[in-house]
């Protein structure tokens, strides 16, 4: 059966139902321990790594958070067969499903799941919560289990009213394709840095917070989302040694903290060629690259200035330190991250920065370090929040997506 | 006498290359001396630290990666005799392996060609799929071919490849000269034109007088197409009676000047690669470096002495499984690009040669 949005709710039942969903959710006890087996083996997070990522799926969708998506995804009444939300998942991270499920149930729309094939146990584990703990939400919900170039999942997306997609820019340009002039909400392929400045850096205390926070967003799914930073920025007078010694304990403590899936003797050897590649580019002076005796990473790599980082991005914990007193820099050391980044987390006066930043590399989620893979319910993913971007759906005088955001214009459709 | 400060220097590279000629030259090589030598090697193109005693504990191979992004030479590469290129079709950045001496390269190859492809009774006439160096200056295969060509053919090579294409009749005729003659022929080409060549020939076979041999290179890495060896040898001893044990494959790459041989007329047992005894390949853990088991897969780790210019210890991007003293089932990383000299392939046999788009710069 169809998923149908949920109309008949009011506002405020609207977003108890969402807050007590995730209220359930991030509880942890609705998983069986054979759906955490089977979920540890999908997403390869291990125990309290898996923990972790669900409860950061769920957290930021407080009381508080859901009556605001709820207010603010109001829109003008658009037919409900034209509410239905297909989304096409891709990638590990629970909290990616429930990016979507939240804001588009707070907008009122049906949502369709086309769950990732990479971890396709999470979207339909929700279903089921969904159907335990908020059954007036249920039918709002709905699977849609067909691979990649299935026909018909090519007639769904091309009929769907509404379309969010994620994957790589090569999946977005062909579903674009398929979309034609009809609304089509995601983005391609995005990653994060982390830029700290001088002043942060000079605290001793202030350094190791700094350091274990800066690990935590590192670690945090195996740099596998695109809010994983894979390149620190020193800043303006930032003296980076003392960081350096930091940041390694960090990254081996949080490694160990959580911990991941032993990867494929694929997966090995390809990073042992971008470990090496890594140790070719760190040779000069100021170079170093770090891996913690027999294992490949985490790997710290720090660039002699001038020397480009590695790209694309390793990930699997690799992160790459580069040093520019100039924001204006980053543009030549990383020019495929024009319009590609999705979160800066900043210490210091970030205005400073963002003024010299090209607009093409500020990205559309700007916080903290450490905050980098827990942003707020609502947070404007690819340049726009996902809620309002569908209260718009149907409304193209309003539709101007921010910068950056790949949305296709949306089209009153009679 | 004070001594001087600082650690003693070990040889250089100039102090180096006599020794590193004399081990390709001499018929059975102290695998003793090949230690000291590539430690040597490696110890003055900075891959490894002067003074200590592990061997691959303490080195830094060169990924082959490096090739793509700096130039890989402890030269001053003005001075490069040949710039070898590997294939950037996809990236568009080729590997450059920069050639400080073409008289040592033609030593590796002739040499290490003459034992694993030409033992008795020596082939005298060839028969080339690979283009020429006049054609592919930048292609080591192409003039790994050449040298081939000049140090043991009796004659010019019956031309079989003109352009992208082969001429099925071409090569026909010289099987039959072949025949005739009663002189065995020596057939080198990519494993894929190979297969074209077979598909090309159909049912109609063209045996090959005693002796006759084929060495093919590159497998399949370049194509994504599935080469069946086991069927390839049998097709080829059914349309040319060439014996499966005559069928050599080369393993080589753009950033060695050595290359490894599957030849089971000079390495009995089960059918591996051997590299030439100036060359010593390891199937490593991708974590410990360190060699695997037998039996067991890794990346490929080459110490070639040839490479005394450049480096001596290269990490591939090539999976493969140890096999005693050798290795097989060699094949590419996921996420590394597809290269090799099946990229030189041609696209079609035919009897009129017409011009196909290149495969490869």
């Amino acid at each position: 059966m169809r998923p149908v949005p949920p109309a008949a709710l009011d506002d405020a039942s609207l977003a108890e139902s969402l807050a007590r969903l995730a209220r359930a959710g991030e509880d942890l006890r609705w998983l069986t321990p054979k759906d955490r087996s089977s979920l540890e083996r999908s997403t390869g997070l291990l125990g309290p790594h898996l923990e972790e990522a669900l409860r950061r799926a769920f957290a930021p969708y407080t009381p508080g958070a859901c009556r605001r998506l709820v207010r603010k995804a109001r829109s003008p009444a658009t037919p409900d067969h034209d509410r239905v939300l297909l989304a096409i998942l891709a990638g590990p991270i629970p909290a990616l499903a429930t990016g979507v499920i939240f804001p588009a149930l707070a907008a009122r729309f049906a949502v369709r799941i086309r769950p990732s094939a990479r971890e396709p146990r999470f979207a339909r584990l929700i279903l089921s919560l969904v159907s335990r703990v908020t059954p007036e939400l249920a039918p709002s919900l709905g699977l849609v289990p067909l691979r990649s170039g299935d026909p018909r999942l090519d007639r769904e997306v091309r009929d769907a009213p509404v379309v969010l997609a994620y994957g790589t820019d090569e999946t977005l340009r062909s579903l674009a394709a398929l979309r034609r002039d009809r609304p089509l909400l995601g983005g391609g392929h995005r990653e994060s840095l982390v830029v700290l400045d001088g002043p942060s850096l000079a605290s001793p205390a202030t350094r190791r917070r700094l350091a274990r926070a800066v690990a935590r967003d590192v670690c945090v799914y195996d740099q596998g989302g695109c809010l994983s930073p894979t390149l620190l920025v020193l800043g303006p007078g930032a003296q980076g040694d003392c960081l350096l010694a930091d940041l390694r304990e960090a990254l081996s403590r949080q490694t160990l903290r959580w911990p991941v899936r032993p990867p494929s003797l694929e997966v090995r050897g390809w990073l042992r060629l971008q470990v090496e590649a890594l140790k070719d580019r760190t040779t000069g002076p100021g170079g170093s690259c770090w891996s913690p005796p027999g294992a490949l990473t985490p790997t710290l790599a720090v660039l002699p200035t001038g020397v480009p980082p590695l790209r694309p991005s390793p990930g699997h914990r690799v992160l790459q330190v580069i040093r520019t007193g100039d924001p204006a820099d980053l543009p030549r050391l990383v020019p495929d991250l024009a319009d590609h980044l999705q979160g800066i987390a900043i210490t210091g006066d970030p205005e400073r920065w963002w003024r010299r930043l090209p607009e093409s590399f500020r990205a559309p989620y700007r916080c903290r370090p450490g905050r980098l893979q827990a942003p707020p319910a609502g947070w404007p993913e690819n340049g726009r929040p996902l809620h309002l971007a569908l209260a718009q759906i149907g409304n193209p005088v309003t539709d101007t997506p921010a910068r950056g955001a790949a949305v296709t214009p949306a089209r009153r459709r009679r | 006498m004070t001594p001087p400060d600082g650690p003693i220097p070990g040889p250089t590279l100039a102090d180096l290359e006599p020794r590193v000629r004399a081990f390709i030259e001499a018929d059975s090589p102290d695998p003793r001396v090949f230690r000291d030598l590539w430690l040597a090697i490696a110890t003055a193109q900075g891959l490894r630290s002067p003074g200590d005693r592990r061997a691959l504990g303490s080195l830094r191979p060169v990924p082959e990666e490096a090739f793509k992004t700096r130039e890989v030479a402890c030269f001053d590469p003005a001075e490069a005799q040949a710039e070898f290129r590997s294939s950037g079709t996809t990236t568009g950045q080729p590997g450059r392996h920069l050639v400080r001496d073409l008289s040592l390269y033609r030593l590796s190859v002739v040499t290490g060609f003459r034992r694993f492809v030409l033992y008795e009774p020596r082939p005298r006439v060839f028969v080339r799929l690979i283009p020429e160096g006049t054609v592919r200056p930048h292609s080591s295969l192409s003039r790994m071919i050449d040298f081939v060509v000049a140090a043991f053919a009796e004659e010019p090579p019956i031309p079989v490849r003109q352009g992208n294409h082969l001429d099925v009749e071409a090569f026909r005729s010289a099987c039959a000269r072949a025949r005739e003659s009663r002189r065995p022929l020596c057939l080198m080409a990519t494993t894929l034109d190979l297969l074209t060549l077979v598909a090309g020939m159909g049912e109609r076979d063209e045996p090959l007088p005693p002796g006759s041999r084929v060495m093919h290179t590159g497998g399949a890495k370049a194509s994504g197409r599935a080469v069946d060896r086991s069927a390839l040898r049998r097709d080829l001893e059914r349309l040319l009676a060439v014996s499966p044990d005559d069928v050599v494959e080369e393993y080589g790459m753009t950033e060695l000047m050595s290359q490894a041989y599957d030849s089971p007329r000079v390495v009995p047992g089960p059918r591996r690669f051997q590299p030439v005894p100036w060359m010593q390949t390891r199937v490593v853990d991708p974590v410990s470096l360190r060699p695997v088991a037998t039996g067991r897969q890794g990346l490929l780790l080459h110490l070639d002495l040839a490479n005394l210019h450049t480096a001596v210890a290269i990490l591939t991007g090539d999976l493969a499984r140890r096999v005693g003293d050798g290795f097989g089932e060699v094949r590419r990383l996921p996420g590394a690009l597809p290269r090799g000299c099946s990229h030189e392939a041609a696209t079609r046999t035919s009897r009129v040669t017409t011009p196909t788009p290149e495969g490869r710069p």
